[in-house]
């Protein structure tokens, strides 16, 4: 984009070639056929060009038989023409862009070809993402660039996705990348406020020679977003719409109401079957013919998804301009949840004469989301939706002697448990009525000016904000988890509102030109201040009267404490980068930034970062020419130092608190309690990591193989920890620069043109990773740390991850499980009870306890019981490889994009096993796996009996493995022929047919592998109440007018 | 350019706060807040810390690991949150005392808040020591993060320093008969600490005997103070602590709670919920829940006469079903009585909490100070009229006749299972069975007499499981990983 400004701006040059003839012609889409407009043609080896109008037709005027004209245009191979005979029309097609080494690619503070590129710099395929059906860029970012690893929660309609790019630096802090919106560097941004569709382009910034640039936040990698602005040319309009249904992947088979009862004999504590289910004389057999109740059936819905977007682009040769809005809906696959987007844009350039242009672009989104979060953790694993949808019974007693409910499944209370000891509350009932809405309005607002200081000088000012209002609503009513009669607080709701304001000036100077002819240099520095604030308030109240007022009715309850918050940061910045080439063979990069941030104090506000990289284009060289399949070779050195500052805004202060519960009474009369909440630690300063990569990019055979591998190493310093302190400070834990970590790895990314024919194109798309990341300090005297997740009460304080010293985080812990105790580990004794042999060790569980068909683990030190000392790593949480695979198919109007994406060698913690498929809760039912447990009549089994799981500990047993692969998006698309299109205004018009998750190939048995509840980069691979993932199938169209 | 990076906290900040009064008093609010904090004595001291010993039985087989079990190790969160809790509240009165000085305010209250302070500090402390033997003795709050670790005081220091906090405190804090609550530190709480302190010196493991003399002393102090008397009705002792009515003259101390963490506050604490009457009411807001961990030993329950008007009020005679209603329970069964001392129903909140209650905790009763003055009086002087007059004022109160046993070891032993019948469930006997020396063989017994007695198999093997090191805790894991200079306990 802004090169093609650049050539418009500054080459206004007069051509002194004698003057023959004027050729004319079209240029459009080689494979939608649709015109392009404001494609840019010069002739090369003068300095003279010109735009192609709307309808995608130009006019060079006198030129002569020979020349060849070179036609560029922003996210399309660079296309060249010779001109035989200047009056012959030409029709030219130009090739969407493939990684190809003359593409832009936009980086910090500018745009370089990929050919001069000395960093590692990915550019996307916008085209092939687009082609998935989803709300948001980041769900169909998995697998797409080399590098980036991309971990879904879970599926639920906005839920949250991780992106982490080369692995994680820091073990306790953030490791998301820096977005860069339209030039607008933003730490925490909403992906879903972007229309995938509004996007022109997204480059991932990875080795330090790029990210330098971004200096103190570049350090996990740097994502830059452009959206599209306005292009020369009459209006054109576009409408995009498609309409779709999402299909649950998977539900896990539970047990009939034959094998439910049949459990029921078995679980301990179940002593009233013969007045409930066996009473009367009914028998076992008889529910044989009972159907029963299948609750996953009634939770998950097929859903619908729509999208429609309409767009005006265009522009004179002095103002461009782009408006655009859109409404996405989505609902869930869950009933009651759903989400939905709004969105305005409009974008003005303007140059207001040779020298000046301004500009600027307003984009504004609401987004809602609706609906529980199945996965949330409380303090109970009964406290989560799926827990009663899995568990909630399957049938009621036939002719019981005890009353029961027959409408058990129109009711609220599953009246065959006590509800003060277990939460299982009728799944559908609970899903809809539970209120829950996430309300954001996003205000992404952007102006520039543009003055060319002298004809090789730019001065470059913007402003922007980044403005977020976000309400979180959530209410619940007399038929939920929280606010039924016999909870703890009644019916109950808030509503809680935060804000950020987000505002950025830049002021940049750069410098494009030439010393001599071999000697290129592009130069640019520049000042950046940034602040940010941000706020949060709201209300809450309990024991809520009225139900039918909902929120309003908030004021008529308890009133309970909700703390606001406000928290600033502001940060200056100082920036230069001087790119150098050498008769474009020999290209050197060097940047520089210092930063300065409010987060740190005195002496630590300042940090430098340098970077320098160094690439040399071996194919250019004469000696090379030789090797005519080899159309390009460069090989890449990079080393630099980025930061990170993701600490909280007053980090280095001790706060003195005043929380609800630390108050004391005396007589009766609360006192306010002053406790001290942090230690502080003034000292604290920037994370830093160098990297250092190296990379080769080859093109073969006229560019039509193209390949680029790098490898890389990070060590990350000084690393900011929410460090552990001894508990004899007084303090749980203080943010230090005390830790160390290294990522280290190698990319591959394949791309190449297999069959280019006129009416038959495929090409392919392959690129596959591999990270290992390796804890090197943790805080002071610290050889490891566990984690654990808090998704149920008697689990939260189970080690089940551990960081070690020379060991890849997220390593999952816990014991070996050796199956089940089987009849020869006793002793018989003449009572018939049995008594475990000597020399069998104990699973942990008292000695004399243990019976045949409890669940075994191995004793690791060999003292003959089971217990803390025999926690061992049982699994590894982050993928050993992953990558994905694109094929882009086009025969005659017909085309065809499958893309596959894949995860290797990573496990996940299914925790749903460990309540159901363990029988020891009475009347909840349990997985259809678990049929196969151990009886006395089933003793050949390595799954324990019903009870037989004693304990809480994690083991082997739930750790699966997570490798899929996934064919995640197949797109059929058919662009009408032109002769049809001829005589409408419609310019072009495309169906398509697009799918989503279509198939996955993965042993994991819970509902899909790419989940990761409770994510971060020590708690990877966690499966609990995960919301399951939708397959989608949508039909679209793409017009244009 | 350097205006525009710095923003100041929007919070208050360490260094400017304890500028005057209010803040002060915050401050030490914050220091008593570790007090009734559910995971001390607002609920897990009493009811699971001490909940296995020869009086009482953690009757709930739920839950897999912890002291209450005696299986728990370094990694337990019970004893990794009791010494957190503890030098939490360390570090919150190290930081108090270093700033008050400064403070512009009143200097009588600055004494007094001062007093209050240093007895905290030193009451945590006792506590550590009792619970993990040798302890960092760390008297300045924590400043530098580079400076963290810190190694062990042997106990007799750790006591010295106890001691000579508690004194000062002495003579600062006020009478009992001008705070009139039980809820601030008087100076009976002070001095009846004090003689707590000395009678634990005296045993084991210091056996410093001469301190038989100072518990004396101290307890002396107290009695002819004259601010104190039994209350008459030993249930109500209890039923007030349900209601929030504090009888200072009776509970010269007590952890306060307040709520059922359903006002803005979340001051609730779990005594009378987690170790009341096994109730599970659906209707608890009306009825009050409670999970009955705590239950009654044989021996306890036998240790009683039947004449005696405490057994029946400690342990229950009934059990509540579902819908709230009380059932009696079956002479012959002994083992299904739980702890009873404070009764849910009694609470005047409404609605009751499922979980949460108001009900403060005895930190220590007149009663507490008249059997330590006889127990420190039969050791000093022998079973002298002294020692027998604190006795029957106990015994008196519960409705039984004077006692007149005249050799030292007899009283020795009736003072030891007078302890128990007067204050089990309060949180006292394991450390009681511990200073007397005879903690491993008396659970043991306890062991024994739960498997002849046919009780539950699993709180015999809790009770079993006690062995020499479980007279001290294991130093929790996150210190020892954390802090380079500490040393685990013998046997762990």
């Amino acid at each position: 984009f802004s090169v093609v400004c650049l050539l418009a701006v500054c080459l206004p040059v007069h051509a002194n070639v004698p003057i023959f003839e004027d050729v004319r012609g079209v240029v459009q889409n080689s494979i939608t056929k649709e015109p392009l407009a404001g494609v840019t043609i010069s002739v090369k080896g003068a300095l003279n060009s010109t735009r192609t109008n709307s309808k995608g037709e130009f006019i060079v005027r006198g030129i002569e038989a020979g020349v060849v004209l070179v036609f560029t245009y922003v996210g399309f191979e660079e296309h060249e023409v010779k001109v035989m005979d200047p009056s012959q029309p030409l029709t030219i097609m130009m090739e969407v862009a493939q990684q190809g080494m003359d593409n832009v690619v936009v980086v910090g503070y500018g745009s370089v070809k990929k050919r001069d590129l000395t960093g590692s710099v990915a550019r996307l395929s916008i085209d092939d993402l687009q082609k998935a059906p989803v709300r948001a860029f980041d769900e169909a970012l998995a697998g797409r660039i080399s590098g980036v690893m991309v971990s879904s929660t879970e599926g639920q309609p906005g839920s949250p996705t991780t992106i982490v790019i080369r692995g994680n630096n820091s073990i306790t802090q953030d490791n998301s990348p820096l977005y860069v919106i339209d030039g607008f560097p933003i730490e925490t941004p909403d992906n879903n406020i972007l229309n995938p569709n509004d996007i022109e382009s997204i480059d991932v910034l990875k080795d330090a020679s790029a990210t330098a640039i971004y200096g103190a936040r570049g350090a996990n990698g740097v994502i830059i977003v452009t959206t599209k602005k306005g292009k020369d040319g009459p209006p054109v309009v576009r409408y995009n719409s498609y309409y779709g249904v999402q299909k649950n992947l998977k539900t896990i088979p539970v047990m009939n109401p034959y094998e439910f009862v049949k459990l029921q004999q078995e679980v301990p504590n179940v002593n009233d079957l013969d007045a409930t289910y066996l009473a009367n004389g009914v028998t076992l057999d008889d529910y044989k013919s009972v159907s029963g109740i299948d609750w996953q059936k009634r939770l998950y819905r097929q859903a619908p998804m729509q999208d429609h977007s309409v767009s005006v682009t265009g522009g004179a040769a002095k103002t461009k301009y782009s408006m655009s809005g859109e409404v996405f809906d989505q609902d869930g696959i869950v009933v009651n949840s759903s989400f939905k987007r709004y969105q305005a844009k409009l974008s003005l350039d303007q140059t207001v004469n040779d020298k000046l242009k301004t500009g600027g672009y307003v984009l504004f989104t609401n987004t809602k989301r609706y609906g529980n979060i199945p996965s949330s953790m409380s303090s109970s694993s009964m406290n989560n939706l799926l827990y009663s949808t899995w568990g909630y019974r399957p049938v009621s007693p036939i002719n019981s002697v005890k009353p029961f409910n027959p409408y058990y499944d129109e009711t609220l209370y599953d009246d065959m448990v006590n509800p003060t000891t277990d939460y299982r509350l009728n799944p559908i009932i609970i899903a809809e009525n539970e209120y829950r809405l996430k309300n954001v309005n996003n205000l992404i607002a952007n102006a520039y000016v543009e003055y060319s200081v002298l004809k090789n000088l730019k001065l470059r000012v913007t402003g922007g904000l980044n403005k977020t209002m976000q309400r979180n609503d959530e209410f619940n009513n007399s038929r939920t988890r929280s606010g039924n009669p016999g909870s703890l607080y009644g019916m109950n709701g808030s509503v809680m509102y935060n804000e950020i304001n987000n505002w950025l000036n830049e002021n940049t100077l750069t410098y494009n030109g030439f010393i001599g002819n071999d000697h290129k240099i592009n130069a640019v520095g520049g000042i950046t201040l940034q602040g940010n604030r941000y706020q949060s308030y709201g209300s809450m109240s309990n024991q809520l009267p009225y139900e039918e007022l909902g929120l309003a009715g908030l004021g008529f309850g308890e009133p309970q404490p909700v703390y606001p918050e406000l928290a600033k940061w502001s940060l200056v910045s100082g920036l230069a980068r001087v790119n150098y080439s050498f008769k474009e063979r020999y290209l050197l990069t060097v940047s520089f930034r210092a930063d300065g941030s409010s987060k740190f104090r005195e002496n630590s506000k300042w940090s430098y970062f340098p970077s320098g990289a160094f690439a040399w284009r071996i194919g250019a060289e004469p000696f090379m020419q030789r090797l005519t399949f080899l159309s390009d070779a460069k090989v890449r050195a990079s080393w630099g130092i980025t930061g990170n500052n993701r600490v909280p805004e007053y980090g280095t202060y001790a706060k003195v608190d005043f929380p609800i519960n630390n108050y004391y009474s005396f007589n009766n009369v609360y006192g306010q309690g002053a406790i001290l909440a942090e230690m502080a630690n003034p000292d604290l300063k920037w994370e830093n990591t160098a990297q250092t990569d190296v990379g080769l990019d080859v093109g073969l055979l006229h560019h039509r193989v193209q390949f680029t591998v790098d490898y890389y190493k990070k060590i990350t310093k000084n690393l900011l920890l929410d460090a552990g302190l001894p508990p004899t400070t007084g303090y749980p834990s203080v943010y230090r620069n005390i830790g160390k970590t290294s990522n280290e790895g190698i990319e591959l990314s394949l791309s190449s043109i297999n069959i280019d024919r006129n009416d038959f194109k495929w090409r392919t798309a392959f690129n596959i990773s591999f990270n290992r990341s390796k804890t090197l300090a943790l805080a002071q005297n610290q050889e490891s740390m566990t984690s654990s997740l808090a998704w149920d009460q008697w689990y939260a304080s189970i080690p089940l991850y551990i960081t070690k010293l020379g060991m890849p985080l997220g390593q999952i812990y816990g014991f070996i499980w050796d199956g089940v105790y089987q009849y020869d580990d006793f002793d018989k004794l003449a009572n018939d009870t049995y008594v475990l042999k000597d020399g069998v060790p104990a699973n942990g569980n008292a000695r004399n306890k243990i019976q045949p068909g409890d669940i075994k683990y191995r004793d690791m030190n060999g003292d003959g019981d089971v217990d803390d000392y025999d926690r061992t790593i049982i699994g590894h949480g982050f993928p050993v490889h992953i990558g994905g695979f694109t094929n882009n198919f086009s025969y005659r109007n017909f085309d065809l994009n499958v893309f596959f994406q894949w995860s290797y060698g990573n496990d996940i913690v299914n925790a749903n096993r460990l309540i159901f498929e363990t029988g020891n809760k009475s009347y909840l039912n349990q997985y259809a796996s678990f049929k196969s447990r151990w009886t006395p009549e089933n003793t050949n089994t390595t799954m324990p009996r019903a009870g037989g799981q004693v304990g809480y500990a994690y083991s082997t047993r739930i750790i699966e493995d997570g490798s899929y692969l996934r064919l995640k998006t197949v797109q059929l698309g058919y662009t009408l022929p032109e002769s049809i299109m001829k005589n409408s205004k419609i310019k072009s018009c495309r169906f398509y047919l697009a799918t989503q998750n279509l198939y996955t190939w993965t042993k994991y048995s819970g509902n899909d592998p790419e989940v990761s509840v409770g994510y971060s980069a020590l708690t990877p691979g966690f499966d609990y109440s995960a919301y399951p993932r939708a397959r989608t199938v949508t039909l679209g169209v793409n017009l244009s007018l | 350019c350097k205006k525009f990076l710095e923003e100041s906290p929007t919070f208050l900040v360490r260094d400017n706060y304890y500028l005057n009064d209010q803040e002060v008093t915050a401050a030490l609010n914050g220091v008593y807040d570790i007090l009734s904090q559910e995971t001390m004595w607002g609920g897990q001291i009493p009811i699971r810390h001490n909940a296995t010993t020869d009086e009482s039985y953690f009757s709930y087989q739920t839950f897999p690991t912890g002291p209450f079990r005696n299986n728990h190790d370094p990694s337990d969160t019970y004893v990794t949150t009791l010494w957190r809790n503890l030098y939490t509240g360390i570090e919150r009165a190290n930081t108090l005392l270093s700033k008050i000085d400064s403070t512009n305010m009143d200097d009588n209250r600055r004494s007094i808040v001062k007093g209050e302070a240093l007895f905290l500090r030193g009451f945590y402390y006792f506590t550590l020591v009792q619970y993990f033997g040798d302890v960092p003795l760390k008297l300045t709050h924590s400043e530098s993060i580079d400076e963290l670790d810190i190694e062990r005081t042997p106990v007799k220091q750790v006591y010295e320093q106890i001691i000579s906090d508690m004194k000062e405190a002495e003579s600062r804090v006020q009478p009992a008969a001008v705070i009139k609550n039980s809820g601030e530190i008087s100076r009976s709480a002070v001095r009846g600490i004090l003689a707590r302190v000395y009678l634990t010196m005296a045993g084991a493991p210091l056996h410093d005997t001469e301190k038989f003399k100072d518990a004396l002393e101290y307890a002396k102090k107290i009695k002819e103070s004259g601010d104190h008397v039994l209350n008459p009705v030993y249930k109500t002792i209890f039923i007030n602590e349900c209601q929030d009515i504090e009888d200072y003259k009776e509970c010269i101390w007590e952890a306060e709670c307040k709520g059922a963490n359903e006002d803005e506050f979340r001051e609730g604490g779990r005594i009378g919920n987690e170790n009341g009457v096994l109730c599970r009411a659906n209707s608890f807001s009306v009825v009050g829940y409670a999970y009955g961990f705590n239950s009654t030993t044989y021996k306890l329950f036998n240790l009683f006469n039947p004449l005696d008007v405490r057994r029946d009020w400690a342990i229950s005679t009934y059990t509540m079903d579902t819908a709230g209603v009380k059932k009696s329970i079956a002479a012959t069964n002994i083992y299904g009585r739980n702890c009873a001392k404070w009764r849910r129903e009694y609470e005047l909140v409404s609605p009751k909490n499922k979980n949460y209650t108001p009900t403060n905790f005895p930190m220590l009763r007149y009663a507490d100070v008249l059997l330590m003055h006889a127990e420190a009086e039969n050791e000093v002087n022998g079973a002298t009229p002294v020692a027998l007059g604190s006795l029957n004022l106990v015994r008196n109160r519960a409705g039984l006749p004077d006692t007149t046993i005249a050799d030292q070891d007899g009283l020795r032993l009736e003072i030891r299972n007078e302890r128990a019948r007067e204050l089990c469930f309060e949180g006292l006997r394991r450390h009681d069975l511990i200073r007397w020396g005879i903690y491993v063989q008396t659970m043991q017994d306890a062991a024994d007499e739960i498997v002849t007695m046919k009780g539950p198999a699993y709180a015999a093997i809790n009770a079993s499981n006690v062995s020499q090191r479980h007279l001290l805790y294991p130093i929790p894991q996150v210190e020892m990983s954390l802090n380079k200079k500490m040393i685990q306990n013998p046997y762990w």
